[in-house]
Protein backbone atom coordinates (compact mmCIF):
# COMPACT_ATOMS: atom_id res chain seq x y z
CA UNK A 1 0.00 0.00 0.00
CA UNK A 2 1.24 3.47 -0.85
CA UNK A 3 2.30 5.38 2.30
CA UNK A 4 0.42 8.56 3.12
CA UNK A 5 2.08 11.76 1.94
CA UNK A 6 3.34 14.29 4.45
CA UNK A 7 2.15 17.88 4.15
CA UNK A 8 5.47 18.88 2.62
CA UNK A 9 5.37 16.01 0.14
CA UNK A 10 1.83 16.97 -0.79
CA UNK A 11 2.84 20.60 -1.42
CA UNK A 12 5.78 19.41 -3.49
CA UNK A 13 3.55 17.06 -5.48
CA UNK A 14 1.07 19.86 -6.07
CA UNK A 15 3.82 22.12 -7.38
CA UNK A 16 5.06 19.36 -9.67
CA UNK A 17 1.62 18.95 -11.21
CA UNK A 18 1.16 22.62 -12.06
CA UNK A 19 -0.68 23.17 -15.33
CA UNK A 20 1.58 23.85 -18.28
CA UNK A 21 -0.80 24.03 -21.22
CA UNK A 22 -2.44 21.34 -23.33
CA UNK A 23 0.44 21.30 -25.82
CA UNK A 24 2.62 19.59 -23.23
CA UNK A 25 0.62 16.37 -23.33
CA UNK A 26 1.84 13.22 -25.01
CA UNK A 27 -0.17 10.56 -26.86
CA UNK A 28 -2.21 8.06 -24.95
CA UNK A 29 -1.01 4.46 -25.10
CA UNK A 30 -4.11 2.71 -26.43
CA UNK A 31 -3.01 -0.78 -25.37
CA UNK A 32 -2.19 0.36 -21.87
CA UNK A 33 -5.51 2.15 -21.60
CA UNK A 34 -7.36 -1.00 -22.70
CA UNK A 35 -5.41 -3.05 -20.17
CA UNK A 36 -6.16 -0.47 -17.50
CA UNK A 37 -9.90 -0.71 -18.24
CA UNK A 38 -9.76 -4.49 -17.86
CA UNK A 39 -7.78 -4.21 -14.61
CA UNK A 40 -10.22 -1.70 -13.14
CA UNK A 41 -13.25 -3.83 -14.00
CA UNK A 42 -11.62 -7.02 -12.73
CA UNK A 43 -10.59 -5.36 -9.47
CA UNK A 44 -14.05 -3.90 -8.94
CA UNK A 45 -15.55 -7.36 -9.50
CA UNK A 46 -13.24 -8.70 -6.82
CA UNK A 47 -14.19 -5.83 -4.53
CA UNK A 48 -17.90 -6.43 -5.15
CA UNK A 49 -17.54 -10.12 -4.35
CA UNK A 50 -15.96 -9.46 -0.94
CA UNK B 1 -23.83 10.37 -30.76
CA UNK B 2 -21.59 8.80 -33.35
CA UNK B 3 -21.59 5.15 -34.27
CA UNK B 4 -19.95 2.66 -31.93
CA UNK B 5 -17.67 1.46 -34.73
CA UNK B 6 -15.77 4.74 -34.49
CA UNK B 7 -13.93 3.48 -31.43
CA UNK B 8 -12.05 1.03 -33.64
CA UNK B 9 -9.71 3.86 -34.58
CA UNK B 10 -6.88 4.12 -32.03
CA UNK B 11 -6.02 7.60 -33.27
CA UNK B 12 -9.50 8.91 -32.49
CA UNK B 13 -9.43 7.19 -29.15
CA UNK B 14 -5.94 8.47 -28.33
CA UNK B 15 -6.09 12.13 -29.14
CA UNK B 16 -9.68 12.72 -30.09
CA UNK B 17 -12.27 11.79 -27.52
CA UNK B 18 -10.13 12.39 -24.45
CA UNK B 19 -8.90 15.75 -25.75
CA UNK B 20 -12.43 16.80 -26.73
CA UNK B 21 -13.76 15.96 -23.30
CA UNK B 22 -11.03 17.84 -21.43
CA UNK B 23 -10.59 20.73 -23.87
CA UNK B 24 -10.11 24.04 -22.06
CA UNK B 25 -11.01 26.06 -25.14
CA UNK B 26 -14.56 26.43 -26.37
CA UNK B 27 -17.79 26.72 -24.47
CA UNK B 28 -20.58 24.28 -23.70
CA UNK B 29 -22.96 27.18 -24.32
CA UNK B 30 -22.17 26.50 -28.00
CA UNK B 31 -24.37 23.55 -28.99
CA UNK B 32 -21.81 22.11 -31.42
CA UNK B 33 -19.12 22.28 -28.73
CA UNK B 34 -21.40 20.56 -26.24
CA UNK B 35 -22.33 17.85 -28.75
CA UNK B 36 -18.66 17.15 -29.40
CA UNK B 37 -17.95 16.73 -25.71
CA UNK B 38 -21.03 14.57 -25.14
CA UNK B 39 -20.10 12.35 -28.10
CA UNK B 40 -16.55 12.03 -26.77
CA UNK B 41 -17.79 10.98 -23.36
CA UNK B 42 -20.22 8.44 -24.82
CA UNK B 43 -17.56 6.90 -27.08
CA UNK B 44 -15.18 6.58 -24.15
CA UNK B 45 -17.84 4.84 -22.05
CA UNK B 46 -18.66 2.47 -24.90
CA UNK B 47 -14.99 1.79 -25.44
CA UNK B 48 -14.61 0.89 -21.77
CA UNK B 49 -17.41 -1.68 -21.98
CA UNK B 50 -15.86 -3.19 -25.10
CA UNK B 51 -12.73 -4.07 -23.10
CA UNK B 52 -14.62 -6.22 -20.58
CA UNK B 53 -13.47 -9.81 -21.22
CA UNK B 54 -15.69 -12.44 -22.78
CA UNK B 55 -17.73 -9.99 -24.84
CA UNK B 56 -19.98 -9.76 -21.83
CA UNK B 57 -21.40 -6.43 -22.93
CA UNK B 58 -21.67 -4.36 -26.08
CA UNK B 59 -22.04 -0.64 -26.57
CA UNK B 60 -25.78 -1.22 -26.76
CA UNK B 61 -25.76 -2.28 -23.11
CA UNK B 62 -24.52 1.12 -21.95
CA UNK B 63 -27.39 3.30 -20.77
CA UNK B 64 -26.78 7.04 -21.06
CA UNK B 65 -28.67 9.72 -19.19
CA UNK B 66 -28.49 12.73 -21.55
CA UNK B 67 -29.49 15.37 -19.01
CA UNK B 68 -26.95 14.11 -16.50
CA UNK B 69 -24.21 14.05 -19.13
CA UNK B 70 -24.99 17.62 -20.14
CA UNK B 71 -25.04 18.85 -16.55
CA UNK B 72 -21.87 16.93 -15.65
CA UNK B 73 -19.92 18.33 -18.61
CA UNK B 74 -21.23 21.84 -18.03
CA UNK B 75 -20.27 21.94 -14.37
CA UNK B 76 -16.91 20.28 -15.02
CA UNK B 77 -16.05 22.85 -17.67
CA UNK B 78 -17.27 25.72 -15.50
CA UNK B 79 -15.24 24.65 -12.48
CA UNK B 80 -12.08 23.46 -14.21
CA UNK B 81 -11.70 26.15 -16.85
CA UNK B 82 -14.11 28.95 -15.94
CA UNK B 83 -11.52 31.18 -14.28
CA UNK B 84 -9.05 30.55 -17.11
CA UNK B 85 -11.64 31.71 -19.68
CA UNK B 86 -12.57 34.72 -17.60
CA UNK B 87 -8.90 35.69 -17.30
CA UNK B 88 -8.54 35.43 -21.07
CA UNK B 89 -11.61 37.63 -21.55
CA UNK B 90 -10.34 40.23 -19.08
CA UNK B 91 -6.92 40.17 -20.74
CA UNK B 92 -8.42 40.75 -24.16
CA UNK B 93 -10.49 43.68 -22.89
CA UNK B 94 -7.45 45.17 -21.24
CA UNK B 95 -5.36 44.76 -24.39
CA UNK B 96 -8.11 46.37 -26.46
CA UNK B 97 -8.06 49.38 -24.15
CA UNK B 98 -11.61 48.76 -22.91
CA UNK B 99 -10.44 48.81 -19.31
CA UNK B 100 -7.23 49.65 -17.50
CA UNK B 101 -4.76 47.04 -16.30
CA UNK B 102 -5.31 48.25 -12.75
CA UNK B 103 -9.07 47.67 -13.08
CA UNK B 104 -8.40 44.23 -14.59
CA UNK B 105 -6.23 43.23 -11.63
CA UNK B 106 -8.81 44.62 -9.23
CA UNK B 107 -11.52 42.51 -10.86
CA UNK B 108 -9.34 39.41 -10.69
CA UNK B 109 -8.77 39.93 -6.98
CA UNK B 110 -12.49 40.37 -6.41
CA UNK B 111 -13.30 37.24 -8.38
CA UNK B 112 -10.77 35.14 -6.47
CA UNK B 113 -12.24 36.33 -3.18
CA UNK B 114 -15.60 34.78 -4.07
CA UNK B 115 -14.52 31.31 -2.96
CA UNK B 116 -14.81 29.71 -6.38
CA UNK B 117 -14.16 25.95 -6.31
CA UNK B 118 -11.12 26.16 -8.63
CA UNK B 119 -9.94 29.73 -8.19
CA UNK B 120 -7.00 29.70 -10.56
CA UNK B 121 -6.49 30.25 -14.28
CA UNK B 122 -3.87 27.48 -14.21
CA UNK B 123 -5.40 24.47 -12.47
CA UNK B 124 -3.20 21.48 -11.79
CA UNK B 125 -3.86 18.36 -13.84
CA UNK B 126 -4.79 16.49 -10.69
CA UNK B 127 -7.35 19.14 -9.81
CA UNK B 128 -8.85 19.02 -13.30
CA UNK B 129 -9.17 15.24 -12.95
CA UNK B 130 -10.67 15.66 -9.48
CA UNK B 131 -13.29 18.11 -10.73
CA UNK B 132 -14.26 15.71 -13.50
CA UNK B 133 -14.57 12.85 -11.01
CA UNK B 134 -16.55 15.02 -8.59
CA UNK B 135 -19.28 15.83 -11.10
CA UNK B 136 -19.35 12.34 -12.53
CA UNK B 137 -19.85 11.00 -9.00
CA UNK B 138 -22.71 13.45 -8.51
CA UNK B 139 -24.56 12.82 -11.76
CA UNK B 140 -23.60 9.17 -12.53
CA UNK B 141 -24.51 9.65 -16.18
CA UNK B 142 -23.93 6.07 -17.35
CA UNK B 143 -25.04 2.64 -16.24
CA UNK B 144 -25.36 -0.86 -17.64
CA UNK B 145 -28.66 -2.18 -18.93
CA UNK B 146 -30.25 -3.91 -15.95
CA UNK B 147 -31.44 -6.95 -17.86
CA UNK B 148 -27.95 -7.57 -19.25
CA UNK B 149 -26.18 -6.94 -15.96
CA UNK B 150 -28.56 -8.10 -13.22
CA UNK B 151 -26.25 -10.98 -12.22
CA UNK B 152 -23.09 -8.83 -12.33
CA UNK B 153 -22.19 -7.59 -8.84
CA UNK B 154 -19.86 -4.93 -10.21
CA UNK B 155 -22.50 -3.45 -12.53
CA UNK B 156 -23.58 -0.94 -9.89
CA UNK B 157 -20.04 0.47 -10.03
CA UNK B 158 -19.94 0.90 -13.81
CA UNK B 159 -20.13 4.70 -13.70
CA UNK B 160 -17.42 4.76 -11.02
CA UNK B 161 -15.21 2.51 -13.15
CA UNK B 162 -15.57 4.66 -16.26
CA UNK B 163 -14.98 7.76 -14.15
CA UNK B 164 -11.70 6.46 -12.71
CA UNK B 165 -10.54 5.06 -16.05
CA UNK B 166 -11.10 8.35 -17.91
CA UNK B 167 -9.21 10.35 -15.27
CA UNK B 168 -6.28 7.95 -15.15
CA UNK B 169 -6.04 8.11 -18.94
CA UNK B 170 -6.15 11.91 -18.82
CA UNK B 171 -3.35 12.06 -16.24
CA UNK B 172 -1.29 9.51 -18.19
CA UNK B 173 -1.04 12.05 -21.02
CA UNK B 174 1.05 14.27 -18.74
CA UNK B 175 3.14 11.79 -16.81
CA UNK B 176 3.27 8.48 -15.02
CA UNK B 177 0.24 7.16 -13.17
CA UNK B 178 1.34 4.79 -10.46
CA UNK B 179 -0.16 1.34 -10.16
CA UNK B 180 1.31 -1.68 -8.43
CA UNK B 181 0.39 -2.29 -4.82
CA UNK B 182 -1.26 1.11 -4.56
CA UNK B 183 -3.75 0.14 -7.27
CA UNK B 184 -5.66 -2.13 -4.89
CA UNK B 185 -6.04 0.72 -2.44
CA UNK B 186 -7.15 3.05 -5.23
CA UNK B 187 -9.81 0.54 -6.31
CA UNK B 188 -11.18 0.45 -2.76
CA UNK B 189 -11.50 4.23 -2.92
CA UNK B 190 -13.28 3.95 -6.27
CA UNK B 191 -15.66 1.28 -4.96
CA UNK B 192 -16.62 3.39 -1.97
CA UNK B 193 -15.98 7.08 -2.71
CA UNK B 194 -16.90 7.08 -6.40
CA UNK B 195 -20.31 5.60 -5.67
CA UNK B 196 -21.01 8.34 -3.13
CA UNK B 197 -22.62 11.52 -4.45
CA UNK B 198 -21.34 13.75 -1.65
CA UNK B 199 -17.64 13.16 -2.29
CA UNK B 200 -15.30 16.13 -1.74
CA UNK B 201 -13.02 17.76 -4.28
CA UNK B 202 -10.05 17.83 -1.91
CA UNK B 203 -10.21 14.09 -1.18
CA UNK B 204 -10.40 13.31 -4.89
CA UNK B 205 -7.48 15.61 -5.59
CA UNK B 206 -5.41 13.93 -2.89
CA UNK B 207 -6.20 10.56 -4.47
CA UNK B 208 -4.90 11.74 -7.84
CA UNK B 209 -1.92 13.60 -6.33
CA UNK B 210 -0.91 10.36 -4.66
CA UNK B 211 -0.76 8.39 -7.90
CA UNK B 212 0.48 10.95 -10.44
CA UNK B 213 4.09 11.73 -11.26
CA UNK B 214 4.41 14.26 -14.09
CA UNK B 215 6.86 13.75 -16.91
CA UNK B 216 9.82 16.16 -16.38
CA UNK B 217 9.37 19.16 -18.61
CA UNK B 218 5.76 18.23 -19.36
CA UNK B 219 4.13 19.05 -16.06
Amino acid sequence: MMPALTAEETRQRENETQFDGPESSHPLDIELSNELAREIWSALNTEAAE
Amino acid sequence: MSDFALVSSPEQMRDGYLCDLFAANGSVADLDDLKKRVAAFCELAKHFVSTIPGNRYTGEDVVFEPHSIRLMIGRFQRDAFGVQRLWNELGQRSSAGEQSEARTEELKEQILSLGIRVGTPKPRKTRIAAVFSLWMCVFRPVSLNYKASSDDKAAAMFSAAVNFWICRMYLSKFGEVLGGAAFTEHIKRVAHDFTYRDVSLSSLEMLYCGMFKPTPGQE
